[in-house]
């Protein structure tokens, strides 16, 4: 008799369906509180299989980045013409970035064997020109995802359109030669890699390039408020260059965190 | 939905023997007495949170009582009046001018380019051309009108504005707060001087006046209308009418200066904007009046007509854009007296932008030197020039007279004042400016002497004012001192109260915190007082010093209890502990930092409207990509298609906007009432109980009195609320005036009816329902045969959300309330509001951050989005006046005020209430109940927390801004809605939620089944 409105009170216990809420209990010690899952992977969460990881090499540092904001600003002089220093500039710009696709396959395959570059094959460059298309593709979830975190609607579209571009080809763009959609497990991998699931990510020079990007880019909104009044103030300049700069940094760190570990 | 097995399970054993019996009625016995128990203690613990909560609220009130005492300094005022004796040596006043009477009409909110042709584009159909009777006597009557630009001082509101065009002195902004009631004005102004000097003032138009001069006005001829129902175009101007010309005509003996102040342009714009076709008329109206009252004007009489103040694009005013800034002055005499200066003065293209333009101070020199009166003490005008210098503008001579007239009183006002005596730069300017005048006297008098003597008096004038406007924003530091810290320590407090220390332990140290504070209060408060009786320190009196002893006793009861039992490196230690969880803390504290950290900058103040909502889509995204770390893959999903949600309804929200002045051209509102935006308040209505009803259906909750409160009662209640603002619609739009005889009476009855239906069911039936106790869960019976035994079960269908469900029926009589003096597009967004904050409950159970900061901060952020999408701004004149007279005609305490408030802070109400179902939301009955209410004060002392970073940081950096240009434009604006915030924050948290509905939800849970 006694037993069963105990027994009601444990199927429904308190603890078992909201952990958090227990996070402080008393019984706990105070050196080792319930913690909620944290980025750490290790706690409670199921084992993520390792990605392989391009390792890390000098040469995929992208210096091209930097020389794409320099081009920008200097020779096409963007601040005071935006739309035509874009539309000017991205054949240029993708060139770089294909070269940097080339050097970057080559390194990442050449790995093994003495870091010896050599000139790539039909199949690599076949690889690297439908990567850019497929990256071209990829600026339009890009795109609506910067109308989403407040792009304007109806007015500056072709601003953002190559906003949407140039972070596809930092951010798709290099995922897409480290991670080959030709691989047999590609669709996993790529799953991941979209939502953030990759174990020990700033190893991972490829990824945090493409992090850094993203981040740079969230950053690059900061001086549009102000009331500078500068030329360099107008949309997209300043989300371009934090993209430009954060994919170098992420790059960067990544590199020197390898190095000397 | 879980499944238990019911009590009347009993039944199963129907033939129990004796001893078996007593043994059980002993357990009963035992349960009920433990279940008494218990419900005695989880009362007890529940109101010493509650108390402790409290104690919080009074230390941060008095924190920032302080600091707006201190922050908010009036000017010093002198009580001298000036008398003739004084200025001129005289038992009378010399009086420039032929006049024996004057007419002088104020025209509310008569912006300059109301009455200037203006042709072209930029020409407005409605407010433009439609006044034009002062430009037409200006230019066919050059010596007999005058027509100038008046520009006003900062703040716009009638109340300041009166004060300065009758005393000559530059408002204080903590004057504009209590626009609502002006006290008998005590400084020297020339309505006193009128009085004083034997002569009669009639009055007719709005109250203010009444209040301000009512001992001046002469008792049978003062008319007064209630002047802040600004719903109301006609009543002030019909009875101004009504009175004006039986004055003029048959009682004109009787007085000597007939003031009318008329209201209906300035309702207008409040109430409509002025692109509207009711400015039209409004302004036709006073063009017919003004030209009645020209030709009823007699020889002697002088009239006077002008504006206090402009309105900016949306109709309102108070700030200080160039549009409030501008109103128009006309003078008007049958008599030539008036002169020009050269034509290019008054060059009316470019809505006037070059024309000459004076302060609105200049007018009380004038028009006391131009009836006969001394000016008045504070005066730090100067006299018009026009006025002065004859038909033929030559009379030099005169002018030099009463510009150094009105130069003496200013330095005589100078001398005596404490702050402006030791100037020794304009002491030396006025001093040159006598040896100038001592010279004029005595040598040749040439007209180009006269003239650079004027110039010297302007710049005089000018200097003194530039100097008084630049003084005059002086602080007091010690209450600006004591306030900041009061704040930063009841900020510390509140971490330390509801983040470092074990929340076992806090329900143990409750008793402890009131007794101490109680005791502590008593102590300082002693000690404070005996301080201030003995010292006597300035900024300190007996009120103030026992606010502060109350302040300190609370701290140091609160403090003493913790410092007793734990040291500070624990404390310290307990950040890494308690506080920070993972990585959404650290996510939660930059976004926190970074909120506080845009009071720096007026650039982000401007935008926090979209920094608002970039940062929430940020957590959106986050928390998308935080789903798939989830184990069950179901989940995950179900994470991330509640983020795409969450992210998606922020755009929408975002895209209302209701821009301030600053923002420019970069923002175009479109929050206005149309068509359109009246539609959507019926998809709302349509679309919103049952957006609320799935997500009640995920925990099977919809039953019991959930679809009476969603379905019905939300549902009837919003679409009364589209019902009520459809007529508002069809009342004031163009089209339906055109085509239809509107009956505006049995409108405007049907209103208020529908509003107070509202209003009432919402806030006081609903309640006393909601009191009873609903409950959202269905008992469904079951018997099943099995093995020829017969199983009753029973299972309680919505068991897994009992108090959530149970809870948001609360929330939801609130929101009506809270819908209904809102405007169209911000029923919209308090729809998508709760419609996001289900969501992000949804999410806060999948991402298990229940007690997490980032939930709070989330919950604060959507608050904070949601008030500018409701069509405010942190400005004084985005207040929502009008929406004071939803559920009243006129203006009655406390309804106007209460629907104001809940109009200006609805989303911080809905928000405040909505976080304690962070932890009651999809959780089953627990037998920890007070475990449960600490959870709860937990995350409603971290909204606080969040609140109290962001207050500070504004008393912080608005102190340091104080000598800003920007500072009551922007920061002190948005340091008041701060404090406005937290107060009501503060109250709502531990009086509403925790006191009230927390205690009421789960003490009836425990009366009901008593686990």
């Amino acid at each position: 008799m006694s037993a069963t409105p105990k027994k009601v009170k444990k199927t429904v216990s308190f603890s078992r369906n909201s952990p958090s809420l227990s996070d402080r209990n008393p019984s706990t010690e105070p050196g080792s509180p319930v913690r909620e899952s944290g980025f750490d992977l290790a706690d409670d969460e199921p084992q993520l299989r390792e990605l392989p990881k391009p390792s890390p090499a000098f040469v995929l540092l992208p210096f091209h980045s930097l020389v794409v904001v320099y081009a920008l600003y200097f020779h096409y002089d963007i601040s005071s013409k935006v739309i035509s220093a874009l539309r000017s500039s991205a054949l240029a710009v993708l060139t770089l970035q294909f070269g940097f696709g080339l050097m970057t396959l080559a390194t990442l395959k050449n790995k093994k064997k003495a870091r010896k570059l050599r000139s790539p094959n039909g199949g690599e460059l076949m690889y690297l020109v439908i990567s850019s298309i497929i990256s071209g593709f990829a600026a339009v979830p890009i795109f609506v995802i910067l109308l989403v975190f407040g792009a304007p609607i109806g007015s500056l579209t072709e601003e953002t359109a190559f906003l949407a571009l140039h972070l596809s080809f930092l951010t798709i763009f290099p995922l897409l030669l480290a991670y080959k959609f030709t691989d047999s497990d590609a669709g996993d991998t790529w799953i991941r890699l979209l939502t953030f699931q990759v174990p020990a990510f700033y190893k991972n020079q490829v990824y945090l390039q493409a992090m850094g990007a993203l981040v740079g880019c969230w950053l690059g909104v900061i001086p549009i408020p102000l009331d500078w009044d500068r030329d360099w103030q107008q949309w997209p300049i300043t989300l371009l260059t934090g993209a430009y700069v954060g994919s170098f940094a992420g790059s960067l760190i990544s590199y020197l965190h390898n190095i000397f570990e | 939905m879980d499944k238990i097995d019911s009590p009347e399970e009993q039944e199963e054993f129907p033939f129990v023997p004796n001893n078996q019996m007593d043994q059980q009625q002993q357990y009963l016995r035992y349960m009920d007495e433990r279940h008494e128990y218990r419900n005695r203690k989880i009362k007890t613990s529940h109101g010493q949170y509650v108390k402790v909560m409290v104690l919080f609220a009074i230390l941060q009130i008095i924190g920032i009582a302080f600091f707006t005492k201190g922050f908010l300094l009036s000017r010093q005022v002198l009580q001298n009046q000036a008398t003739c004796l004084e200025q001129q040596e005289s038992e009378s006043c010399e009086r420039f001018s032929p006049f024996k009477k004057t007419v002088v009409l104020l025209i509310d909110a008569l912006r300059f380019d109301f009455v200037i042709p203006v042709e072209g584009e930029n020409a407005d159909p409605y407010y433009h051309n439609n006044f034009p009777i002062l430009y037409d006597q200006f230019v066919k009557h050059p010596r007999n009108s005058l027509l100038l630009k008046f520009i006003a001082d900062p703040p716009t509101t009638t109340l300041q504005r009166l004060k300065g065009l009758t005393t000559g002195s530059l408002p204080t902004f903590v004057d504009a707060g209590s626009n609502f009631d002006g006290d008998t004005i005590d400084e020297d102004n020339w309505v006193s001087q009128l009085h004083n000097h034997g002569k009669n003032v009639a009055f007719v138009g709005d109250d203010t006046w009444t209040a301000l001069f009512s001992p001046f006005l002469h008792s049978n001829l003062t008319y007064p209308y209630p002047s802040l129902n600004v719903w109301d175009l006609h009543t002030v101007d019909d009875g101004v009418i009504e009175h004006l010309f039986p004055m003029m005509h048959d009682k004109s003996h009787e007085w000597d200066v007939l003031i009318g102040h008329l209201l209906g342009v300035d309702h207008c714009g409040h109430r409509y904007g002025p692109r509207h076709y009711a400015m039209k008329q409004k302004l036709n109206q006073m063009n017919s009046l003004v030209d009645q009252v020209i030709s009823s004007l007699d020889d002697d009489t002088l009239l006077v007509v002008f504006g206090d103040h402009g309105m900016d694009y949306t109709g309102n005013h108070g700030g200080e854009s160039k549009d409030e800034l501008e109103a128009a002055l006309f003078m008007y005499s049958k008599r030539k007296n008036f002169g020009r200066l050269a034509q290019e003065y008054y060059n009316v293209t470019d809505l006037g932008n070059n024309y000459r333009s004076v302060n609105q101070i200049d007018l009380v020199p004038t028009i006391s030197l131009l009836m006969g009166l001394p000016i008045p003490y504070n005066n730090l005008g100067s006299p018009i020039e026009e006025a002065f210098i004859g038909p033929d503008g030559k009379d030099q001579h005169q002018l030099a007279k009463v510009n150094f007239l009105t130069c003496q009183q200013i330095h005589r006002y100078r001398q005596h004042s404490d702050q402006l005596s030791s100037d020794t730069v304009v002491n030396l300017k006025f001093e040159e400016l006598s040896e100038h005048w001592d010279s004029l006297q005595q040598g040749k008098k040439d007209q180009l002497d006269f003239i650079k003597f004027n110039e010297q008096c302007y710049e005089y004038q000018s200097l003194s004012l530039e100097k008084c406007k630049s003084l005059w924003a002086t602080f007091d530091n010690v209450s600006i001192a004591i306030g900041i810290v009061l704040v930063t320590v009841s900020l510390l407090l509140l971490t330390i109260y509801a983040k470092l220390v074990p929340l076992v332990v806090i329900t143990q140290l409750n008793p402890q915190f009131i007794a101490t504070s109680a005791a502590m209060t008593l102590v300082h408060s002693l000690l404070v007082i005996s301080f201030t009786t003995i010292f006597k320190p300035e900024n300190l009196n007996i009120l103030w010093s026992c606010l502060l002893g109350i302040s300190l006793g609370i701290i140091n009861g609160i403090l003493a209890p913790i410092i007793d039992r734990y040291s500070v490196p624990w404390l310290l230690a307990q950040v890494r502990e308690n506080l920070i969880q993972n990585g959404w803390t650290y996510l939660a504290l930059s976004v926190v930092l970074m909120h506080s950290l845009i009071f720096t900058s007026n650039s982000f103040v401007i935008w926090e409207d979209k920094i608002v909502a970039f940062w929430l889509t940020s957590f959106g995204f986050c928390a998308f990509f935080k789903s798939f770390k989830h184990k069950d893959s179901y989940k995950q999903l179900l994470g991330a298609y509640h983020s795409v949600v969450f992210i998606l309804l922020t755009r929408m929200t975002s895209s209302i906007r209701f821009c301030r002045e600053e923002q420019g051209s970069k923002c175009l509102s479109n929050f206005e009432v149309t068509w359109w935006s009246v539609g959507l308040i019926y998809v709302s209505a349509m679309l919103l109980p049952k957006m609320i009803e799935k997500f009640f259906d995920i925990t099977h909750s919809f039953h019991g009195a959930a679809p009476l409160w969603i379905s019905t009662g939300l549902k009837s209640m919003m679409m009364l609320t589209g019902l009520m603002w459809t007529l508002e619609y069809i009342e004031n739009s163009d089209y339906f005036n055109a085509q239809f005889k509107i009956p505006f009476e049995a409108f405007k009855a049907t209103r208020l009816t529908i509003a107070r239906i509202v209003m009432g069911i919402s806030l006081i039936a609903s309640n006393f329902g909601w009191f009873l106790g609903p409950l959202c869960i269905k008992i469904d019976l079951k018997s099943d045969t099995d093995n020829q035994q017969v199983l009753k079960t029973a299972n309680i269908i919505g068991y897994g959300n009992v108090y959530g469900s149970a809870y948001f029926l609360f929330v939801i009589n609130v929101l009506c309330a809270v819908l209904l003096v809102n405007k169209p597009l911000g029923i919209v967004s308090l729809a998508l509001l709760v419609n996001q904050i289900l969501t992000l409950l949804e999410l806060i159970d999948i991402l298990n951050i229940r007690t997490n900061l980032i939930s709070v901060v989330a919950m604060g952020l959507l608050a904070y989005l949601h008030f500018f999408t409701t069509g405010h701004q942190a400005t004084l004149q985005a207040i929502h006046w009008d929406t004071g007279f939803i559920v009243t005609e006129s203006i009655v305490f406390p309804f106007t005020h209460l629907c104001i408030l809940m109009d200006t802070l609805g989303p911080f109400i809905v928000v405040c209430l909505c976080v304690a179902l962070m932890c009651l939301w999809k959780i089953p009955p627990t037998s920890k109940a007070i475990s449960l209410i600490s959870k709860i004060v937990e995350n409603s002392s971290t909204l606080l927390i969040y609140q109290t970073g962001l207050t500070l940081s504004t008393l912080i950096m608005t102190n340091h801004f104080r000598r800003h240009l920007m500072v009551w434009k922007i920061f002190a604006p948005r340091f008041m809605l701060n404090g406005i915030i937290l107060i009501t924050m503060n109250v709502i948290l531990s009086l509403v939620t925790v006191g009230f509905a927390t205690g009421r939800v789960i003490k009836r849970w425990n009366q009901v089944f008593g686990t």
